[in-house]
């Protein structure tokens, strides 16, 4: 069944490249392998209901809500005020509050995309009156948001939870000082950068100005705080959480007076669709999965796997090159639910720790979404600065080192993600 | 009634139960945050939050298949020729078909399968749960179906979703 397998997938691989849709042609690879197995077809829709038929992944779409929400509420504005009071006075300051506001709209939000498409339009737009180059900017912003996900909450490590059987409370605490650390690793670039392009720095704030400013983000400071408040004190779960949040970020649009009563509609269909486009591929993949464990083809790969890497930091470095160049041609999220029953298996026997492996996993394919030819944060921001995709892929080559050293240092040292979930367990 | 009248009206039912389903689910998980603080525990809110989902995802994916809003790998379509891309079109259409056709028959006998199932805390039997896979199908495979008319006549258009 192994070899009937390798063939399917050797086909299903071409077939990826029609630009049919991804989730489909993952379902129609499960379905020939069931077909072929002698298995009866009524595995398909029963696997998909199964996969669906979790509480935990009902906080992704929730996730997804509050961050269209938090978008619409004009609360980015201010959060982008906030950071520049704090550290725009600094050489080649907005550079910096747009690292900071990513890290604070990170604590609301859990999607790179979220990210760049909405703090980062007013980030660039900024950057850009400010005197500073689009390149620049554009290169900044992508780079930045790709903490978005890292920070709880996060999107991918709410799939990567459901898909792998690892607990979503651990990644989220595994994920905050990565996140952290890729932030004073880009303003550590920024520094060098402004020091050597003498980039402008605004004046000082007064005190009414940072009084304001800070008057103007609290409640998307608060965010996070009532989010990890709540779950650290048992007054909800993670999953509730995310409901919570939607309605926070419901309650902070009403207060800005943003949010219309009448958009809501709207903003909720946007959020099925994309519901819609994730469970697909979540679906898809845990029917693929099926297929791929009863051709024992993972096992056999992990034994074979385990028996030439001995040891736990080769394996992560395989895995973190394998995907870096996978990361360059395919959306994170499809890659990861394609990769987490092969790579997730060996990686336990050789006792990794789940939520390292997890973070790492993540990390990686965050930084595969600014890398071409495949950034889906890089054709954001290109289509957001109006610049040609591969201008602002060059200017973001630099901001690319400071996160493959935060990568590196996560796989080389498991305790800068496994230390939080130890300290809260 | 013109065909026109009848799939906007189709579209707008589509919309709708999606709106409301989704806003169900949220409020769902709200209600069961509050009533366990403050009042007696629901202890029927989570599995039903957990069936309205798997109805809002199902629906979700027939809403994106009709804004081809799936992700896809374009590397190869967007440097396609013009007949080369119709191609590729029909092929992804054809293989969405396919699956839907799959789906809505196997869908189909679980719902029978499940007629007198009953659900752990809820007044319906599970075939009610069921019961979105042969519909969405049904409506994947009509979305899909005008889809390709409209790519032989060269009027489709796609807009991806990002995660």
């Amino acid at each position: 069944m192994t070899s009937v397998m390798l063939i399917i997938l050797a086909v299903w691989f071409v077939a990826l490249f029609s630009g049919a849709p991804i989730y489909v042609m993952m379902a129609l690879a499960g379905a020939a392998f069931a077909y072929v197995a002698g298995i009866d077809l009524i595995v398909i829709p029963q696997k998909f209901t199964k996969a669906a038929d979790s509480f935990p992944l009902l906080a992704a779409p929730m996730y997804i809500l509050m961050g269209s929400l938090m978008n619409s509420s004009g609360v980015t504005e201010r959060i982008f005020r906030f950071a520049t009071v704090c550290v725009g006075w600094w050489k080649g300051g907005l550079c910096h509050a747009n690292i900071l506001g990513s890290v604070i709209f990170a604590g609301m939000s859990g999607s790179a995309v979220a990210d760049a498409g909405g703090i980062g339009v007013i980030e660039i737009k900024a950057m850009r009156d400010a005197g500073y180059d689009g390149e620049t900017a554009a290169a900044i912003t992508a780079a930045s948001a790709t903490i978005g996900p890292i920070i709880p909450p996060s999107l991918p490590m709410i799939i990567y939870g459901v898909a792998a059987e690892t607990s979503i409370g651990n990644l989220f605490l595994g994920g905050v000082i990565p996140g952290l650390l890729m932030a004073l690793a880009l303003m550590f670039i920024v520094r060098m950068l402004a020091i050597r392009k003498n980039l402008p720095s605004a004046p000082v704030p007064g005190i009414t100005e940072i009084r304001e400013a800070l008057i103007g983000a609290f409640p998307a400071l608060m965010c996070p705080v009532v989010l990890f408040g709540g779950m650290m004190t048992g007054f909800f779960t993670p999953t509730e959480s995310a409901a919570v949040a939607a309605f926070y970020a419901l309650l902070v649009g009403f207060y800005y007076g943003d949010i219309k009563i009448r958009e809501i509609p709207r903003i909720v269909l946007e959020t099925v669709e994309t519901t819609g486009v994730l469970m697909a591929l979540v679906m898809s993949a845990a029917l693929l999965g099926y297929a791929l464990s009863m051709s024992r083809l993972p096992q056999e790969f992990g034994a074979w796997l385990t028996g030439t890497l001995s040891s736990q930091l080769a394996y992560l470095l395989m895995v973190n090159v394998l995907l870096l160049i996978v990361g360059c041609f395919m959306e994170a999220i499809s890659a990861m639910l394609i990769l987490i029953p092969i790579l997730v298996p060996p990686a336990m026997a050789l006792g990794i720790d789940p939520t390292q492996f997890g973070v790492v996993m993540v990390l990686n394919l965050m930084i595969g979404t600014i890398t071409p030819p495949v950034g889906i944060v890089l054709f954001i921001t290109a289509r957001v600065a109006n610049l040609p995709f591969d201008k602002v892929c060059k200017a973001t080559w630099p901001f690319l080192w400071p996160l493959v050293a935060v990568l590196a240092a996560i796989t080389l040292i498991p305790s800068l993600t496994t230390y939080l979930p130890a300290l809260f367990q | 009634m013109s065909t026109n009248c009848i799939s906007r009206a189709a579209v707008r039912v589509l919309h709708g139960t999606g709106i409301v389903l989704f806003i169900g689910m949220c409020l769902l998980v709200l209600a069961q945050v509050v009533a366990r603080k403050f009042f007696e525990p629901l202890v029927w809110s989570e599995e039903l939050a957990r069936y309205v989902f798997i109805w809002v995802a199902f629906l979700g994916w027939v809403i994106s298949t009709r804004n081809k809003s799936h992700i896809r790998i374009s590397l190869v379509t967007d440097r396609a020729g013009p007949m080369l891309k119709t191609a590729l079109g029909v092929f992804s259409d054809l293989s969405v078909m396919a699956f839907a056709l799959i789906f809505a028959v196997k869908g189909w006998r679980l719902v029978q399968n499940n007629l007198d199932i009953e659900t752990v805390t809820l007044f319906f039997d599970f075939w009610v749960v069921y019961l979105i896979i042969p519909v969405s199908a049904l409506a994947a495979i009509v979305v899909v179906a005008c889809d390709m008319i409209a790519l032989i006549r060269g009027k489709s258009s796609a807009r991806e979703i990002v995660l």
